[in-house]
């Protein structure tokens, strides 16, 4: 009787390692627990993509593609937390720190809870302390 | 008794009290054959405009009556002046008749939220206490006005008789067909340059059951019938998978009319500020004092007119995925290879 092996896993035996060679033959050694003999190591996903961590991209593609087919909550009055947070914000807080530079005092006068009104006494065409605020 | 039996609504209204064996017996008028198949129904080709319409009103001892021939598109019965003609005179006709009919004792309108206009002074919520910031001078949104005044005047002569005023946000869902859903099936939607208006809506099905309650319980009152929450104008587009089309606000109007002679969609020019500005009710009062719930937000009513209308998407949430994917993936490629 013959017996019909599958080309795949002719090639593939469940025992052997699952790399390829440099020469681009399926390795014949011995896999051990993971599917790969000692010669190969398993492939470990990359932590970085160039300088950034590869779970940070991959965060902004999803949110890329979330932002592309509109699935984003807004509240009643169109404000939309993900897009300041995430895009808004990093940039006003860059320019705080880094080119304002802002300093408090007294903040401590500044209630934490309940209503509160903050009243900028400032001069100039662009009301920028309301950002900075 | 419900008025322009021909339209969607109306007919899921029909359908509805027909499954209700407490109703004995329903009269639809309208000017057409009622779309929907209506079996107990009995329809009469009337023309709420003409006077007749009190001898129906009279004669088959109507005790609720259920104004829906309001229509907000004039394409359809041709021209401006031949839509206002059927929603102002054919209200006032229709309220006329109501007067001398003593067996009446409800009266269910279906008016909109476009009576409160849009405009940049607008607040952010409507309640039903507001009125338009800048009163409707034209088109759909005045003629709401006027019926729902002429509403108002029947409801002071005649106290006994219930008056329910619902104003509805934006009719949404998978089967039904208005302005706003053609507007969405656009290949490229045309929206304002510089604007990204608030939009809401309610589900098809919650309008009927808010309707249908209207009906059979005693609700007298102005009620805004609007969803829970809200969607801007370019997410509604991106969810609906389509690809903006940015109009200076300048060429709104003419780009309408292009919009309009192509046949695409009958977009009113006088429509063209709830496109810039948006338009957002408060539906508190329908909740506490009406006791209804809509049960779809105003993204699942979409999300549902999406699923339902099968008109072509150019992004979709499966495509976006594999876009994803894709990039991902070539971004680990390149990194690999340069190790």
């Amino acid at each position: 009787m013959a017996q019909v092996i599958p080309i795949e896993r002719g090639r593939r035996e469940p025992d052997r390692c699952r790399a390829l060679t440099v020469s681009g033959r399926p390795c014949r050694n011995k896999a051990g627990a993971s599917g790969f003999c000692r010669v190969h190591q398993p492939p470990v996903a990359p932590e970085h993509i160039g300088p950034f961590q590869a779970e940070e991209v991959r965060d902004l593609l999803h949110f890329l593609s979330r932002r592309l087919t509109g699935d984003y909550w807004v509240d009643d009055f169109g404000f939309d937390p993900e897009l300041t947070e995430k895009v808004f914000l990093p940039v006003v807080q860059a320019a705080y720190r880094h080119y304002w530079r802002a300093e408090w005092l007294g903040l401590g006068n500044v209630p934490s809870k309940g209503p509160a009104l903050l009243v900028a006494n400032h001069a100039g065409t662009l009301p920028v302390d309301a950002v900075v605020m | 008794m419900i008025t322009g039996i021909s339209r969607h609504l109306a007919g899921k209204l029909a359908q509805r009290l027909e499954a209700d064996p407490e109703v004995e017996h329903i009269v639809g008028v309208g000017l057409n054959e009622p779309e929907m198949d209506l079996e107990r129904t009995e329809f009469v080709h009337a023309d709420i405009r003409n006077p007749l319409i009190a001898k129906i009103i009279q004669t088959s001892e109507v005790d609720t009556l259920v104004h829906l021939s309001i229509i907000s598109t004039p394409a359809r019965v041709g021209g401006r002046s031949a839509m206002k003609d059927v929603n102002v005179i054919g209200s006032l006709q229709l309220f006329a008749a109501c007067q001398k009919a003593p067996a009446l004792r409800k009266v269910v309108m279906k008016s909109s939220t476009a009576v409160y206009g849009a405009s940049p002074r607008d607040p952010a919520l409507f309640t039903e206490d507001m009125e338009a910031r800048e009163m409707p001078r034209h088109g759909y949104a005045k003629d709401s006005v006027e019926v729902e005044q002429y509403a108002r005047d029947f409801g002071r002569r005649r106290c006994e008789v219930d008056l329910t005023i619902l104003r509805f946000a934006n009719i949404i869902g998978s089967e039904i067909e208005t302005t706003l859903t053609r507007y969405f099936s656009l290949p490229a939607v045309p929206s304002p340059i510089g604007y990204d208006p608030r939009l809401q809506f309610i589900h098809e099905e919650d309008a009927e059951e808010v309707l249908y309650r209207a009906t059979r319980g005693d609700h007298p009152g102005i009620f805004n019938v609007a969803a829970d929450g809200v969607v801007l104008l370019s997410q509604a587009i991106r969810i609906c998978g389509k690809l903006p089309f940015k109009v200076p606000l300048p060429l709104a109007s003419p780009v309408a009319s292009v919009v309009r002679r192509l046949g695409l969609v009958d977009f009113p020019s006088d429509q063209i500020p709830f496109l810039v500005y948006g338009r957002v009710a408060d539906n508190s009062r329908l909740k506490s004092m009406f006791g209804v719930t809509p049960r779809r937000t105003t993204r699942q009513a979409l999300d549902e007119f999406v699923e339902g209308h099968r008109s072509r998407r150019f992004v979709t949430p499966q495509t976006a995925a594999e876009w994803e994917a894709e990039v991902y993936d070539f971004l680990l490629r390149t990194r690999r290879e340069r190790v």
